[in-house]
Parts: structure tokens; C-alpha cells; sequence
């Protein structure tokens, strides 16, 4: 009786992870793109999240936004990763359970933007790194604070000088490009 | 919400818009075959380390509980009382680890093993089981074996005194290093096993 009662809800739980994993993959694959430099620790990455979004399932109380509570997660992990990454030695061995197929935008000026965009974001430091992955997705002010932990004025004084820093750095690389 | 009148706020914007297109064209899907061998490197190391529900296992422990209860009918029959417990014990271990092998063995039957998904819930089901065999049945029977090994040598000689102290050492040891083994293979080898389950259920 008691384990038919778990697989049920193991079978949901299962259930609700794909739908989760499913509605927010490319939000997280975003987010494995600003912290990791190679597609191997991108994957490593993305798995690695999705491990610790499985575990952490259980206590999502609903307390506060889906989407707050899987970038929350997903940040610590991503944070955690590339501070692992710095100190670990390199491995041969790794996981590739994940097959990226890119077909790049037809246009190739919104294609060097991009990359553009992610080397630009990939030289923040971590955190002001965190805060503008989080203001690019398009989160609110209260959200980041509620994600990073900051003042909801910190983080909008954070925002304007991480902006202003960006826009420098994509006007630099544009004109570099030129 | 964002600010959208500040300066710059339409070049933001087009960042904004820009990061968004960064995922729109890219697909992914699971390489099954490099998943697959990368579990099986992790497989073959569990079964090394453990043998859950494998039939070298299975016929070791039905050796041991085949050897420890003859030498137990072999007390009884010679009347030796400060022996019987110590072989009790022996056998009683035996047959723990036959009957927890033999089960896993018996369910591993159950899955297909010739498809991904089922392959994985087999070894996830080993692994699982595994982690509650040591977690709860094995810091149960430590204590009653240890109880019983003293109280089946607390007449012999000297000798057997050293040797039992001996023997709790080495035992307190390899719980320790049990430990260390539940949560530096057993715990991430489940936790891959459900990541990768779910992703194949996810394509």
C-alpha cells in the first residue's frame, strides 16, 4: 500500500519535473551559457541544474514564484560550478548526455551580437553576472532581490552601473569589430 | 517592473530581445548511446564495489550460510554452547545478505533489459536498494552480531578476547568507511540514475 503511495507520487513528481524542465530549458541553458566558457562544462552544467532542481522538488512550497525559485537554484549551482570549475583539474572523462543542435539566426550581424552579448556578460564578475542574467531575462527588480539576496535598491543601483558597463563594453567590441 | 524610461533603456532593450534569441534556434536532445556508456562506467564500478543482486553475490553468500550452518548443527550436535552463538550470528549474517541479494536479484528480473528506460529504473532500483540495505538493515545488525560475538566469547581464551577486539575494530572501521561510500558513490550514482531517467522521459 505504502509504496504503491510512493510511486504515485513519484510518478508525479516525475511528471511535474519534465513540465519544469520542459518550460524553462532555454532559460537555464541561457543561464549555463554565462557561466561556463566550453559546451562540455555548459552540459556538465545543465545537468548538473537539473539534478538539483530533482532534488529540491520536493520542498518547492510555492511560497514564492516558480520561476524565482528555479533561478534561485539554478544561480547557486551555476556559482558553485564556476568556482569548482577554477580549482578543478582538467578531467577526459565527462558527461555528455545532452546534444545541442544550434541553427544559428539567418542573420549574421544578429549572430555576432550575440556572441557579442555573452563574452561581453561572461567578463562581469559573478555577481553583477548573476544580477544581469537575471535583469536580461527580463525579472523584476523584486524578483533579483529575492533571487540574489540583495536590497531591492541595491540591486537597481547595481542594474545601472552593470548597464552602463555593458552597453560600453558592446559599443567597444562594435566599434573594435568596425 | 524594469524601468523603461531610463537612459540607454532601448539599447537594454535590445539586449534584452538579443538574449532571449540566444536559445530560440537550438534544440537539444540526449546523445542516448554517450549517456549509456558513461552509466555503465558508473555501473561497472558499483558492482564491483558492491555486487548488488549479482549471482557472484548470491553464491558467495549461500557458501557462507551453507558453511555456518553446518558448523551450527556441528555445535549443537557436540553440545557447545559458547560456540552456537558465535555461528548464529555468523549464519544469521549469511542470510541477511542472501536474502537482500536474492530479492534484488528476483526483482532485476522484472525489467526489460533491453531498452534505456528499464535498463536504468534496474539499476536505479539496485542502487536504492543498496543505500537502504546499509542505511537501515546494517546499523541493526551490527549491534546484535557484536552482542552475540561477546557474549559467545566472553568464556574462551585470552586470545579470542584480542582477536574479538580486533574484529569490532575492523568492523567500526569498515561502517565508517560504508559511510563515506553511501554518500561519495551510492548518493550521486542515484541521483545521475534519475537525472538521466528523467531526461529520457523528458524526449
Amino acid at each position: 500500500m505504502t509504496q504503491t503511495t510512493d510511486t504515485k507520487s513519484t510518478t508525479g513528481r516525475e511528471t511535474e519535473f519534465v513540465q519544469l524542465l520542459n518550460d524553462n530549458k532555454a532559460r537555464i541553458m541561457r543561464l549555463c551559457k554565462a557561466y561556463t566558457a566550453s559546451r562540455e562544462d555548459r552540459e556538465d552544467l545543465f545537468q548538473e541544474i537539473a539534478v538539483q532542481l530533482w532534488k529540491a522538488l520536493p520542498t518547492y512550497r510555492g511560497e514564492a514564484q516558480i520561476s524565482t525559485w528555479l533561478y534561485r537554484i539554478a544561480l547557486n549551482v551555476a556559482l558553485r560550478f564556476s568556482y569548482d570549475t577554477k580549482r578543478r583539474k582538467p578531467t577526459s572523462e565527462r558527461i555528455s548526455w545532452i546534444e545541442e543542435t544550434t541553427s544559428h539566426p539567418e542573420d549574421d550581424h544578429t549572430r555576432e551580437r550575440i556572441e557579442q552579448l555573452q563574452r561581453c556578460i561572461a567578463a562581469l564578475p559573478e555577481v553583477d553576472r548573476s544580477v544581469m542574467v537575471l535583469y536580461l531575462e527580463e525579472c523584476s527588480y523584486k524578483e533579483i532581490s529575492e533571487i540574489t539576496g540583495l536590497t531591492e535598491t541595491n540591486v537597481g543601483v547595481k542594474i545601472s552601473r552593470i548597464k552602463d558597463k555593458l552597453l560600453g563594453c558592446m559599443r567597444k567590441d562594435e566599434g573594435g569589430a568596425v | 517592473m524594469q524601468n523603461s524610461d531610463a537612459p540607454g533603456s532601448k539599447e537594454i532593450q535590445d539586449l534584452q530581445q538579443l538574449w532571449q534569441e540566444s536559445t530560440t534556434n537550438e534544440s537539444f536532445t540526449i546523445k542516448e548511446r554517450a549517456m549509456m556508456t558513461h552509466i555503465n562506467k558508473e555501473i561497472s564500478n558499483f558492482n564491483l564495489l558492491f555486487g548488488t543482486g549479482q549471482w557472484g553475490q548470491i553464491i558467495l553468500d549461500s557458501s557462507l550460510f551453507c558453511i555456518f550452518t553446518l558448523e551450527l548443527l556441528e555445535a549443537i550436535w557436540h553440545n557447545k554452547p559458547d560456540k552456537i552463538a558465535f555461528r548464529l550470528a555468523f549464519m544469521l549474517t549469511a542470510l541477511s545478505f542472501l536474502v537482500f541479494h536474492g530479492t534484488v536479484k528476483f526483482k532485476m528480473r522484472t525489467f526489460n533489459h533491453n531498452t534505456s528506460r528499464e535498463y536504468l529504473q534496474m539499476q536505479l532500483m539496485r542502487v536504492k536498494q543498496e543505500i537502504n540495505f546499509r542505511e537501515k538493515t546494517t546499523p541493526l545488525l551490527s549491534p546484535v552480531i557484536f552482542g552475540l560475538l561477546i557474549l559467545g566469547f566472553w568464556n574462551d581464551l585470552p586470545l579470542w578476547s584480542i582477536i574479538l577486539l580486533v574484529i569490532l575494530f575492523i568492523s567500526l572501521q569498515i561502517a565508517n568507511f560504508s559511510k563515506k561510500l553511501i554518500s561519495k558513490e551510492l548518493y550521486p550514482l542515484r541521483d545521475k540514475l534519475q537525472s538521466a531517467l528523467q531526461q529520457l522521459n523528458e524526449h
